[in-house]
Protein backbone atom coordinates (compact mmCIF):
# COMPACT_ATOMS: atom_id res chain seq x y z
CA UNK A 1 0.00 0.00 0.00
CA UNK A 2 2.83 2.41 0.88
CA UNK A 3 4.39 1.66 -2.52
CA UNK A 4 1.21 2.85 -4.21
CA UNK A 5 1.10 5.89 -1.97
CA UNK A 6 4.64 6.67 -3.04
CA UNK A 7 3.78 6.32 -6.72
CA UNK A 8 0.32 7.85 -6.87
CA UNK A 9 -0.85 11.26 -5.70
CA UNK A 10 -3.19 9.67 -3.19
CA UNK A 11 -2.20 11.92 -0.31
CA UNK A 12 -3.07 15.21 -1.98
CA UNK A 13 -6.31 13.77 -3.41
CA UNK A 14 -7.25 12.61 0.08
CA UNK A 15 -6.76 16.13 1.44
CA UNK A 16 -8.33 17.98 -1.49
CA UNK A 17 -11.45 16.35 -2.88
CA UNK A 18 -12.02 19.20 -5.34
CA UNK A 19 -8.61 18.46 -6.84
CA UNK A 20 -9.54 14.79 -7.24
CA UNK A 21 -12.79 15.68 -9.03
CA UNK A 22 -11.08 18.22 -11.28
CA UNK A 23 -8.27 15.80 -12.08
CA UNK A 24 -10.66 13.00 -13.03
CA UNK A 25 -12.74 15.35 -15.20
CA UNK A 26 -9.78 16.95 -16.95
CA UNK A 27 -7.97 13.65 -17.40
CA UNK A 28 -11.06 12.09 -19.01
CA UNK A 29 -11.33 14.99 -21.46
CA UNK A 30 -7.61 14.97 -22.23
CA UNK A 31 -7.45 11.21 -22.75
CA UNK A 32 -10.28 11.56 -25.28
CA UNK A 33 -8.91 14.58 -27.16
CA UNK A 34 -5.37 13.23 -26.99
CA UNK A 35 -6.30 9.83 -28.40
CA UNK A 36 -8.20 11.46 -31.28
CA UNK A 37 -5.08 13.41 -32.21
CA UNK A 38 -2.77 10.40 -31.84
CA UNK A 39 -5.08 8.42 -34.13
CA UNK A 40 -4.86 11.25 -36.66
CA UNK A 41 -8.61 11.81 -36.94
CA UNK A 42 -8.96 13.42 -40.35
CA UNK A 43 -11.08 16.36 -39.31
CA UNK A 44 -8.58 17.37 -36.63
CA UNK A 45 -5.70 16.97 -39.07
CA UNK A 46 -7.63 19.12 -41.54
CA UNK A 47 -8.10 21.87 -38.96
CA UNK A 48 -4.49 21.83 -37.77
CA UNK A 49 -3.16 22.10 -41.30
CA UNK A 50 -5.79 24.04 -43.24
CA UNK A 51 -7.25 26.33 -40.62
CA UNK A 52 -4.45 27.00 -38.17
CA UNK A 53 -1.50 26.44 -40.54
CA UNK A 54 0.21 24.15 -38.02
CA UNK A 55 2.42 21.22 -39.07
CA UNK A 56 0.99 17.73 -38.80
CA UNK A 57 3.70 16.52 -36.43
CA UNK A 58 2.53 19.13 -33.93
CA UNK A 59 -0.94 17.56 -33.87
CA UNK A 60 0.59 14.21 -32.90
CA UNK A 61 2.87 15.90 -30.35
CA UNK A 62 -0.07 17.66 -28.70
CA UNK A 63 -1.97 14.36 -28.73
CA UNK A 64 0.83 12.48 -26.96
CA UNK A 65 1.35 15.36 -24.53
CA UNK A 66 -2.35 15.43 -23.66
CA UNK A 67 -2.55 11.66 -23.25
CA UNK A 68 0.61 11.22 -21.16
CA UNK A 69 -0.01 14.50 -19.34
CA UNK A 70 -3.45 13.27 -18.30
CA UNK A 71 -1.91 10.09 -16.85
CA UNK A 72 0.82 12.09 -15.09
CA UNK A 73 -1.81 14.01 -13.10
CA UNK A 74 -2.28 10.88 -10.98
CA UNK A 75 1.45 10.35 -10.32
CA UNK A 76 2.90 11.93 -7.19
CA UNK A 77 6.28 12.80 -8.69
CA UNK A 78 5.06 14.01 -12.07
CA UNK A 79 1.69 15.69 -11.40
CA UNK A 80 3.30 19.12 -10.95
CA UNK A 81 5.26 18.93 -14.21
CA UNK A 82 2.41 17.30 -16.10
CA UNK A 83 -0.06 19.97 -15.03
CA UNK A 84 2.44 22.73 -15.95
CA UNK A 85 3.05 21.22 -19.39
CA UNK A 86 -0.67 20.77 -19.97
CA UNK A 87 -1.33 24.31 -18.81
CA UNK A 88 1.12 25.61 -21.43
CA UNK A 89 -0.44 23.48 -24.19
CA UNK A 90 -4.02 24.27 -23.21
CA UNK A 91 -3.31 28.00 -22.92
CA UNK A 92 -1.86 27.85 -26.43
CA UNK A 93 -4.92 25.95 -27.69
CA UNK A 94 -7.32 28.41 -26.03
CA UNK A 95 -5.40 31.33 -27.51
CA UNK A 96 -5.65 29.83 -30.99
CA UNK A 97 -9.38 29.31 -30.57
CA UNK A 98 -9.86 32.82 -29.19
CA UNK A 99 -7.78 34.56 -31.87
CA UNK A 100 -9.67 32.66 -34.57
CA UNK A 101 -13.02 33.52 -33.01
CA UNK A 102 -14.00 29.85 -32.94
CA UNK A 103 -17.54 28.98 -31.84
CA UNK A 104 -17.99 27.80 -28.28
CA UNK A 105 -18.88 24.25 -29.32
CA UNK A 106 -15.41 24.00 -30.85
CA UNK A 107 -13.42 26.01 -28.31
CA UNK A 108 -15.39 25.36 -25.11
CA UNK A 109 -13.51 22.18 -24.21
CA UNK A 110 -10.13 23.95 -24.44
CA UNK A 111 -11.38 26.91 -22.36
CA UNK A 112 -12.78 24.62 -19.66
CA UNK A 113 -9.69 22.42 -19.54
CA UNK A 114 -7.41 25.47 -19.32
CA UNK A 115 -9.31 26.80 -16.32
CA UNK A 116 -9.35 23.37 -14.69
CA UNK A 117 -5.64 22.83 -15.33
CA UNK A 118 -4.76 26.20 -13.79
CA UNK A 119 -6.46 25.11 -10.58
CA UNK A 120 -4.81 21.67 -10.66
CA UNK A 121 -1.36 23.17 -11.24
CA UNK A 122 -1.89 25.64 -8.40
CA UNK A 123 -2.80 22.83 -5.99
CA UNK A 124 0.26 20.78 -6.92
CA UNK A 125 2.65 23.73 -6.80
CA UNK A 126 1.39 24.79 -3.40
CA UNK A 127 1.59 21.20 -2.11
CA UNK A 128 5.10 20.65 -3.41
CA UNK A 129 6.22 24.06 -2.15
CA UNK A 130 5.07 23.18 1.34
CA UNK A 131 7.42 20.19 1.26
CA UNK A 132 10.46 22.31 0.32
CA UNK A 133 12.90 24.27 2.53
CA UNK A 134 12.30 28.02 2.58
CA UNK A 135 14.10 29.46 -0.42
CA UNK A 136 12.95 30.99 -3.72
CA UNK A 137 9.50 31.86 -2.38
CA UNK A 138 7.27 34.02 -4.58
CA UNK B 1 3.34 29.77 -0.50
CA UNK B 2 4.72 29.08 -3.98
CA UNK B 3 8.41 28.24 -4.16
CA UNK B 4 10.53 27.85 -7.28
CA UNK B 5 12.55 25.06 -5.69
CA UNK B 6 9.40 22.95 -5.84
CA UNK B 7 10.66 22.21 -9.35
CA UNK B 8 13.49 19.79 -8.71
CA UNK B 9 16.56 19.83 -10.93
CA UNK B 10 16.79 16.04 -10.86
CA UNK B 11 13.36 15.85 -12.51
CA UNK B 12 14.20 18.24 -15.33
CA UNK B 13 16.47 15.92 -17.32
CA UNK B 14 13.99 13.02 -17.66
CA UNK B 15 11.27 15.60 -18.39
CA UNK B 16 13.17 17.15 -21.27
CA UNK B 17 14.18 13.72 -22.59
CA UNK B 18 10.51 12.72 -22.62
CA UNK B 19 9.49 15.89 -24.49
CA UNK B 20 12.31 15.44 -27.03
CA UNK B 21 11.29 11.81 -27.50
CA UNK B 22 7.68 12.81 -28.10
CA UNK B 23 8.77 15.35 -30.70
CA UNK B 24 10.78 12.70 -32.55
CA UNK B 25 7.93 10.19 -32.31
CA UNK B 26 5.46 12.81 -33.60
CA UNK B 27 7.64 13.76 -36.55
CA UNK B 28 8.06 10.10 -37.46
CA UNK B 29 4.34 9.44 -37.16
CA UNK B 30 3.47 12.47 -39.30
CA UNK B 31 5.87 11.25 -42.00
CA UNK B 32 4.20 7.84 -42.03
CA UNK B 33 0.70 9.38 -41.88
CA UNK B 34 1.26 11.64 -44.84
CA UNK B 35 3.50 9.48 -46.98
CA UNK B 36 1.90 9.22 -50.40
CA UNK B 37 3.55 8.27 -53.64
CA UNK B 38 2.24 10.92 -56.04
CA UNK B 39 3.85 9.17 -58.99
CA UNK B 40 1.08 6.55 -58.82
CA UNK B 41 -1.46 8.87 -60.41
CA UNK B 42 -1.68 11.62 -62.97
CA UNK B 43 -4.24 14.40 -63.05
CA UNK B 44 -4.54 13.67 -66.76
CA UNK B 45 -6.56 10.62 -65.69
CA UNK B 46 -8.47 12.22 -62.81
CA UNK B 47 -11.63 13.18 -64.68
CA UNK B 48 -11.92 9.76 -66.36
CA UNK B 49 -11.25 7.90 -63.08
CA UNK B 50 -13.82 10.05 -61.25
CA UNK B 51 -16.43 9.71 -64.01
CA UNK B 52 -15.96 5.91 -64.13
CA UNK B 53 -16.33 5.72 -60.34
CA UNK B 54 -19.48 7.89 -60.45
CA UNK B 55 -20.99 5.95 -63.36
CA UNK B 56 -20.34 2.53 -61.82
CA UNK B 57 -21.11 3.33 -58.15
CA UNK B 58 -17.52 2.61 -57.17
CA UNK B 59 -14.79 4.39 -55.24
CA UNK B 60 -12.17 6.57 -56.85
CA UNK B 61 -8.91 4.67 -57.50
CA UNK B 62 -5.70 6.34 -56.27
CA UNK B 63 -7.72 8.48 -53.85
CA UNK B 64 -4.75 9.26 -51.58
CA UNK B 65 -2.55 10.15 -54.54
CA UNK B 66 -5.10 12.52 -56.08
CA UNK B 67 -5.90 13.98 -52.68
CA UNK B 68 -2.26 14.83 -52.08
CA UNK B 69 -1.93 16.55 -55.44
CA UNK B 70 -5.03 18.71 -54.87
CA UNK B 71 -3.89 19.45 -51.34
CA UNK B 72 -0.43 20.50 -52.47
CA UNK B 73 -1.97 22.75 -55.10
CA UNK B 74 -4.43 24.21 -52.55
CA UNK B 75 -6.21 26.32 -55.13
CA UNK B 76 -9.95 26.60 -55.78
CA UNK B 77 -9.57 27.56 -59.45
CA UNK B 78 -7.27 24.60 -60.03
CA UNK B 79 -9.86 22.26 -58.48
CA UNK B 80 -12.74 23.78 -60.47
CA UNK B 81 -10.81 23.17 -63.71
CA UNK B 82 -10.75 19.43 -62.98
CA UNK B 83 -14.34 19.55 -61.73
CA UNK B 84 -15.38 20.89 -65.14
CA UNK B 85 -13.51 18.06 -66.87
CA UNK B 86 -15.21 15.50 -64.61
CA UNK B 87 -18.61 17.10 -65.18
CA UNK B 88 -18.02 17.19 -68.94
CA UNK B 89 -17.64 13.42 -69.05
CA UNK B 90 -20.79 12.82 -66.98
CA UNK B 91 -22.75 15.34 -69.03
CA UNK B 92 -22.06 13.34 -72.19
CA UNK B 93 -24.54 10.71 -71.00
CA UNK B 94 -26.68 12.37 -68.33
CA UNK B 95 -28.83 15.49 -68.17
CA UNK B 96 -28.13 18.30 -65.73
CA UNK B 97 -30.56 18.10 -62.82
CA UNK B 98 -29.69 20.98 -60.51
CA UNK B 99 -27.05 22.78 -58.50
CA UNK B 100 -25.66 22.71 -55.01
CA UNK B 101 -23.78 25.13 -52.82
CA UNK B 102 -21.55 23.81 -50.05
CA UNK B 103 -19.94 25.42 -47.00
CA UNK B 104 -21.80 28.69 -47.56
CA UNK B 105 -21.56 29.68 -43.91
CA UNK B 106 -18.54 31.96 -43.35
CA UNK B 107 -17.84 30.33 -39.98
CA UNK B 108 -17.58 26.92 -41.63
CA UNK B 109 -15.34 28.32 -44.36
CA UNK B 110 -13.07 29.75 -41.70
CA UNK B 111 -13.08 26.47 -39.83
CA UNK B 112 -11.66 24.67 -42.86
CA UNK B 113 -9.38 27.34 -44.25
CA UNK B 114 -11.57 28.05 -47.29
CA UNK B 115 -11.82 31.47 -48.88
CA UNK B 116 -15.42 31.01 -50.02
CA UNK B 117 -18.24 28.54 -50.66
CA UNK B 118 -17.99 25.57 -53.03
CA UNK B 119 -20.28 24.73 -55.95
CA UNK B 120 -21.50 21.50 -57.51
CA UNK B 121 -23.83 20.35 -60.28
CA UNK B 122 -26.27 17.44 -60.12
CA UNK B 123 -26.46 15.13 -63.13
CA UNK B 124 -28.62 12.09 -63.78
CA UNK B 125 -32.06 10.83 -64.72
CA UNK B 126 -32.91 9.55 -61.24
CA UNK B 127 -31.31 12.24 -59.12
CA UNK B 128 -34.48 13.43 -57.39
CA UNK B 129 -36.60 10.93 -55.48
CA UNK B 130 -39.89 11.51 -53.67
CA UNK B 131 -40.17 11.53 -49.89
CA UNK B 132 -40.61 8.04 -48.51
CA UNK B 133 -38.26 6.47 -51.04
CA UNK B 134 -36.28 3.42 -49.94
CA UNK B 135 -33.06 4.24 -51.76
CA UNK B 136 -30.74 1.51 -53.02
CA UNK B 137 -27.31 2.67 -51.87
CA UNK B 138 -25.61 0.18 -54.24
CA UNK B 139 -22.52 -0.06 -52.05
CA UNK B 140 -21.74 3.63 -52.15
CA UNK B 141 -20.81 5.80 -49.15
CA UNK B 142 -23.70 8.21 -48.89
CA UNK B 143 -23.95 11.22 -46.61
CA UNK B 144 -27.23 12.30 -45.01
CA UNK B 145 -27.70 16.04 -45.10
CA UNK B 146 -30.84 17.82 -43.89
CA UNK B 147 -31.09 20.44 -46.57
CA UNK B 148 -33.43 22.70 -48.50
CA UNK B 149 -34.19 22.87 -52.20
CA UNK B 150 -35.02 26.16 -53.90
CA UNK B 151 -36.86 26.41 -57.21
CA UNK B 152 -36.15 29.38 -59.42
CA UNK B 153 -39.28 31.19 -60.62
CA UNK B 154 -37.75 34.10 -62.54
CA UNK B 155 -34.42 34.59 -64.30
CA UNK B 156 -34.07 38.00 -62.70
CA UNK B 157 -32.65 36.08 -59.74
CA UNK B 158 -29.35 36.25 -61.63
CA UNK B 159 -29.18 39.99 -60.92
CA UNK B 160 -30.23 39.74 -57.25
CA UNK B 161 -27.70 40.98 -54.73
CA UNK B 162 -29.73 40.71 -51.51
CA UNK B 163 -31.79 37.89 -50.06
CA UNK B 164 -34.90 40.09 -50.23
CA UNK B 165 -34.38 40.54 -53.98
CA UNK B 166 -33.66 36.83 -54.48
CA UNK B 167 -36.83 35.99 -52.55
CA UNK B 168 -38.96 37.62 -55.24
CA UNK B 169 -37.61 35.23 -57.86
CA UNK B 170 -37.67 31.96 -55.92
CA UNK B 171 -41.13 30.48 -56.24
CA UNK B 172 -40.91 27.32 -54.14
CA UNK B 173 -38.92 25.81 -51.27
CA UNK B 174 -38.91 22.06 -50.66
CA UNK B 175 -38.10 20.07 -47.57
CA UNK B 176 -35.08 18.17 -48.82
CA UNK B 177 -32.50 15.59 -47.83
CA UNK B 178 -29.35 15.59 -49.90
CA UNK B 179 -27.57 12.26 -50.17
CA UNK B 180 -24.12 12.97 -51.57
CA UNK B 181 -22.16 9.93 -52.77
CA UNK B 182 -18.59 10.23 -51.55
CA UNK B 183 -16.32 8.86 -54.25
CA UNK B 184 -13.13 9.13 -52.19
CA UNK B 185 -11.95 5.80 -50.79
CA UNK B 186 -11.96 6.22 -46.98
CA UNK B 187 -9.46 3.38 -46.58
CA UNK B 188 -6.90 5.51 -48.39
CA UNK B 189 -7.47 8.72 -46.44
CA UNK B 190 -7.50 7.70 -42.79
CA UNK B 191 -11.19 6.73 -42.71
CA UNK B 192 -12.27 10.22 -43.72
CA UNK B 193 -15.56 10.29 -45.58
CA UNK B 194 -14.45 13.49 -47.26
CA UNK B 195 -11.10 14.31 -48.78
CA UNK B 196 -9.72 17.81 -48.36
CA UNK B 197 -12.03 20.51 -49.64
CA UNK B 198 -10.06 21.21 -52.82
CA UNK B 199 -10.49 17.62 -53.89
CA UNK B 200 -14.11 17.68 -52.73
CA UNK B 201 -14.60 20.60 -55.14
CA UNK B 202 -12.88 18.67 -57.95
CA UNK B 203 -15.21 15.72 -57.23
CA UNK B 204 -18.21 18.00 -57.82
CA UNK B 205 -19.13 18.00 -54.11
CA UNK B 206 -20.20 14.36 -54.38
CA UNK B 207 -23.52 15.42 -55.98
CA UNK B 208 -25.68 12.32 -56.56
CA UNK B 209 -29.18 12.09 -55.01
CA UNK B 210 -31.79 14.20 -53.30
CA UNK B 211 -35.06 13.31 -51.56
CA UNK B 212 -37.76 15.90 -52.20
CA UNK B 213 -40.49 16.37 -49.62
CA UNK B 214 -43.31 18.80 -48.93
CA UNK B 215 -43.04 22.34 -50.19
CA UNK B 216 -44.25 25.91 -49.82
CA UNK B 217 -45.03 28.19 -52.75
CA UNK B 218 -43.25 31.29 -51.65
CA UNK B 219 -43.41 33.96 -54.38
CA UNK B 220 -46.46 35.65 -52.89
CA UNK B 221 -45.47 35.22 -49.24
CA UNK B 222 -44.21 38.58 -47.91
CA UNK B 223 -42.97 36.99 -44.69
CA UNK B 224 -41.00 34.12 -46.19
CA UNK B 225 -37.54 35.64 -45.68
CA UNK B 226 -38.20 36.18 -41.97
CA UNK B 227 -39.99 32.84 -41.59
CA UNK B 228 -37.00 30.99 -43.05
CA UNK B 229 -34.65 33.01 -40.88
CA UNK B 230 -36.48 31.92 -37.74
CA UNK B 231 -37.39 28.36 -38.70
CA UNK B 232 -36.71 25.34 -36.55
CA UNK B 233 -35.29 22.17 -38.09
CA UNK B 234 -35.43 18.74 -36.47
CA UNK B 235 -34.07 15.40 -37.66
CA UNK B 236 -35.64 12.22 -36.40
CA UNK B 237 -34.20 8.73 -36.42
CA UNK B 238 -35.93 5.39 -37.11
CA UNK B 239 -37.01 5.16 -33.48
CA UNK B 240 -38.54 8.63 -33.41
CA UNK B 241 -35.74 10.26 -31.44
CA UNK B 242 -35.29 13.85 -32.58
CA UNK B 243 -32.25 16.11 -32.66
CA UNK B 244 -32.38 19.83 -33.42
CA UNK B 245 -30.33 21.23 -36.25
CA UNK B 246 -28.65 24.47 -35.38
CA UNK B 247 -29.44 27.09 -37.94
CA UNK B 248 -27.66 30.44 -37.99
CA UNK B 249 -29.96 33.34 -38.52
CA UNK B 250 -27.97 36.08 -40.22
CA UNK B 251 -28.12 37.13 -43.87
CA UNK B 252 -24.87 35.42 -44.82
CA UNK B 253 -26.26 32.06 -43.75
CA UNK B 254 -29.85 32.51 -44.95
CA UNK B 255 -30.86 29.72 -47.33
CA UNK B 256 -31.75 32.28 -50.03
CA UNK B 257 -28.15 33.52 -50.11
CA UNK B 258 -27.28 30.29 -51.92
CA UNK B 259 -29.33 31.39 -54.96
CA UNK B 260 -27.13 34.48 -55.22
CA UNK B 261 -24.01 32.33 -54.86
CA UNK B 262 -25.20 29.81 -57.47
CA UNK B 263 -25.89 32.63 -59.94
CA UNK B 264 -22.38 33.97 -59.28
CA UNK B 265 -20.71 30.59 -59.89
CA UNK B 266 -22.72 30.05 -63.09
CA UNK B 267 -21.82 33.53 -64.33
CA UNK B 268 -18.14 32.55 -64.05
CA UNK B 269 -18.97 29.66 -66.38
CA UNK B 270 -20.79 31.95 -68.79
CA UNK B 271 -24.13 30.44 -67.75
CA UNK B 272 -27.10 31.56 -65.69
CA UNK B 273 -29.94 30.25 -63.57
CA UNK B 274 -33.13 29.51 -65.51
CA UNK B 275 -36.79 29.16 -64.55
CA UNK B 276 -37.35 25.78 -62.91
CA UNK B 277 -33.72 25.28 -61.86
CA UNK B 278 -33.24 23.64 -58.48
CA UNK B 279 -30.60 24.60 -55.93
CA UNK B 280 -29.62 22.50 -52.93
CA UNK B 281 -28.62 24.97 -50.24
CA UNK B 282 -26.17 22.70 -48.40
CA UNK B 283 -26.29 20.92 -45.08
CA UNK B 284 -28.04 22.81 -42.33
CA UNK B 285 -26.13 23.77 -39.23
CA UNK B 286 -22.54 24.09 -38.27
CA UNK B 287 -20.24 21.22 -39.18
CA UNK B 288 -19.85 18.96 -36.19
CA UNK B 289 -22.35 20.94 -34.16
CA UNK B 290 -25.41 18.82 -34.51
CA UNK B 291 -23.80 15.45 -34.67
CA UNK B 292 -25.66 12.57 -36.18
CA UNK B 293 -26.38 13.95 -39.61
CA UNK B 294 -22.71 14.59 -40.23
CA UNK B 295 -21.05 12.02 -38.06
CA UNK B 296 -22.68 8.96 -39.57
CA UNK B 297 -21.93 8.63 -43.26
CA UNK B 298 -24.23 6.88 -45.64
CA UNK B 299 -26.42 4.00 -44.72
CA UNK B 300 -24.99 3.90 -41.21
CA UNK B 301 -26.90 7.03 -40.27
CA UNK B 302 -29.90 6.46 -38.07
CA UNK B 303 -31.60 9.64 -39.23
CA UNK B 304 -34.59 9.10 -41.49
CA UNK B 305 -36.82 12.17 -41.31
CA UNK B 306 -36.37 15.94 -41.34
CA UNK B 307 -39.06 18.38 -40.17
CA UNK B 308 -38.99 22.12 -40.84
CA UNK B 309 -41.16 24.46 -38.80
CA UNK B 310 -41.50 27.59 -40.95
CA UNK B 311 -43.87 30.21 -39.60
CA UNK B 312 -47.02 28.27 -38.75
CA UNK B 313 -46.33 25.55 -41.30
CA UNK B 314 -44.50 22.27 -41.03
CA UNK B 315 -42.73 20.56 -43.93
CA UNK B 316 -41.40 17.02 -43.72
CA UNK B 317 -39.26 14.69 -45.79
CA UNK B 318 -38.26 11.08 -45.16
CA UNK B 319 -35.98 8.47 -46.64
CA UNK B 320 -35.07 4.85 -45.97
CA UNK B 321 -32.17 2.81 -47.28
CA UNK B 322 -31.46 -0.59 -48.71
CA UNK B 323 -28.19 -1.76 -50.15
CA UNK B 324 -28.26 -4.36 -52.89
CA UNK B 325 -24.48 -4.69 -52.70
CA UNK B 326 -24.03 -4.94 -48.92
CA UNK B 327 -27.36 -6.75 -48.52
CA UNK B 328 -28.82 -4.48 -45.86
CA UNK B 329 -32.10 -2.60 -45.45
CA UNK B 330 -32.94 0.30 -43.11
CA UNK B 331 -36.42 1.70 -43.51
Amino acid sequence: MSKWKELLAIGIFHRHHLLLLLTIGCAAGLLMTGSLKIRGLWVIALMFEEKYGLPLWFMFFVGYAEFLGALSLFLRRWALYGSLGLLVILTGASSFHFINDDPLELAGMAYALTAGMLVIFTYHWAERSADQPHQGEI
Amino acid sequence: MFRLNAFRKKDLVPGFVLVAGLVLLSVAQSLVYSSVDTSQCSLDNFARDAADAWENYRLLPHTACYERIFKNEGNGNFSRKYQREFEGLIAEDHPRAGYKIGIHEPREQKMFGLDGPVFGVFYGEDTWRPSGTILDVRGENLGFEPDFLLRIGDERVNEATTIEEAAKYIDRVYAFIELPAHLADPDEIHDAFLPNFYMMQALNLSARYGIIGEYIDTASDPDIVGSLRNMTVLTTDHEGVSAPIRYLEDDETHVYSTAILAARFLKERGEKLEVGDLISVGAMGVFGGSGPDWDAPGIDTEMRHVHYYIGDRRLSVSVGFEDSVRGTRHE
